[in-house]
């Protein structure tokens, strides 16, 4: 699900650097199901939340809740766990204001 | 939202920066502990951050400000929903960048003093290209700092919002100098779509960037949230599928109800009170009852719904894509 192989250019050149060539965008998979569905305008971004040294992907979204899909170990194209709630030092969820 | 982690005050822990729709960023601010309670990224006067429109929590509805604007300036009508922190001016101390999410621009609150103790500007600049404010197509759903190109520069990455379909990815390369940023043209990281969807293959509106090397060649691949706003025709449910819709939809009422109980409480506690004495008394209990706002089941019960709003009414489809860097190949 992660990545596609049918290569196209989405982008212009670059001055100091060759033409970059990107693949097709692919729907990115957390756990047993697609990341950021049933959201709203999933923010992603990537930080090692759990020190393992991978980058796990962390999800925000308009409602203001951030969760962590833990990047799984081994060899391969990336492969990441379901989204849990990224939670604050007294143990509750992590939620922002979003309003 | 597009959180950002970053020791925004070199204590050694990492804050977690967030913007929101309401117009003002926030900071989770980060310990030993872990994180704490979100709260107002404020600038050196002890004010909240903001652009010219923005939510008010006190009042309880938008609003508009000009105070801080930047001196002798009118700028249209701005909503910062997006934030990041970098180190704007190369003087060793994180400044702050705000994404206008309605006009396009992307304003800075300089770091007047120190890394350890940060004191933001009270007013809004805007970055600007040959003189001019610079404007993202589109308007800004966030911008994020990165190293494109390699040149020690720094260069910016935006997501825009998109008039309806046509969200899109820039990213502005750093043509100045250290300390004095200055951008070229945008160059398209992910273009606009070019005819309605009708498949989720790639976000179309407001679209949330991060770039990363995901699958390890060497090379920065794009990784990207938003919605894709389907162009389907209607269809009939199926009793199961109507079963389904509704037995969801019953449970986000009730989620709506918990949260309408919650206000009515507020209302009732402060509705004999003089109008001042009322407004402080609800601020405060907004505060205290805020984790019970905030509560997980609640949110989960909203995004029930808009699961089943997605699988059985397709119109928005939110979602987040990879799109791989394939130039080594």
């Amino acid at each position: 699900m992660l990545f596609g192989t049918l290569g196209f250019v989405l982008a212009a050149s670059l001055a100091q650097q060759p033409t970059p060539v990107f693949g097709t965008p692919e729907r990115v998979q957390a756990g047993a199901l697609l990341a950021g569905i049933g959201r709203r305008y999933p923010s992603p971004v990537m930080q090692d939340v759990d020190g393992d040294g991978l980058a796990d992907l962390v999800l925000g979204d308009l409602y203001g809740a951030v969760t962590v899909s833990k990047r799984l170990a081994g060899e391969g194209p990336p492969r990441f766990g379901p989204e849990e709630p990224l939670l604050a030092s007294d143990g509750t969820e992590l939620v922002f204001n979003n309003w | 939202m597009s959180p950002q982690f970053v020791d925004f005050d070199a204590d050694g822990q990492l804050d977690l920066l967030a913007g929101s729709f309401g117009g003002a960023p926030y900071i989770a601010r980060g310990s030993a502990k872990g994180f704490g309670a979100p709260e107002y990224l404020r600038d050196s006067k002890g004010e909240r951050l903001g652009l010219n429109m923005y939510w008010d929590h006190d009042e309880g509805h938008w609003t508009t400000a000009t105070k801080w604007n930047e001196p002798g300036q009118k700028p249209p009508e701005g909503q910062g929903t997006s934030v990041f922190a970098v180190d704007w001016d190369a003087d060793g101390d994180l400044d702050v960048l705000l994404g206008d999410y309605s006009a396009g621009r992307i304003y800075l609150r300089t770091n007047e003093g120190t890394a350890k103790e940060p004191r933001l500007s009270t007013f809004n600049v805007p970055i600007r290209h040959a003189g001019q404010p610079l404007v993202v197509p589109g308007n800004v759903a966030t911008v994020r700092v990165v190293q494109w190109d390699g040149d020690g520069l720094f260069d910016l990455l935006v997501g825009s919002v998109g008039h309806g379909d046509d969200g899109a990815v820039y990213v502005y390369r750093n043509i100045g100098k250290v300390g004095a940023p200055d951008f070229d043209a945008p160059f398209v990281l992910l273009a606009p779509a070019s005819a309605p969807l009708t498949d989720v293959s790639r976000p179309s509106h407001g679209l949330y960037p991060d770039l990363c090397d995901l699958d390890g060649d060497g090379d920065l691949d794009l990784l990207v949230g938003g919605s894709t706003n389907l162009n389907l025709p209607e269809r009939e449910l199926s009793v199961a599928e109507k079963e389904q819709y509704l037995t969801q939809r019953n449970r986000r009422d009730a989620a709506k109800e918990a949260t309408a109980a919650l206000r009515a409480e507020i209302d009732a506690a402060v509705k004999d009170l003089p109008e001042e004495e009322a407004k402080l008394r609800r601020k405060a209990l907004e505060r205290e009852f805020a984790p019970r706002f905030r509560d997980g089941a609640r949110r989960r019960a909203m995004a029930e719904i808009s699961l089943a709003a997605i699988t059985f009414e397709p119109k928005q489809y939110h979602a987040v894509f990879v799109v791989l860097n394939e130039s080594k190949r």
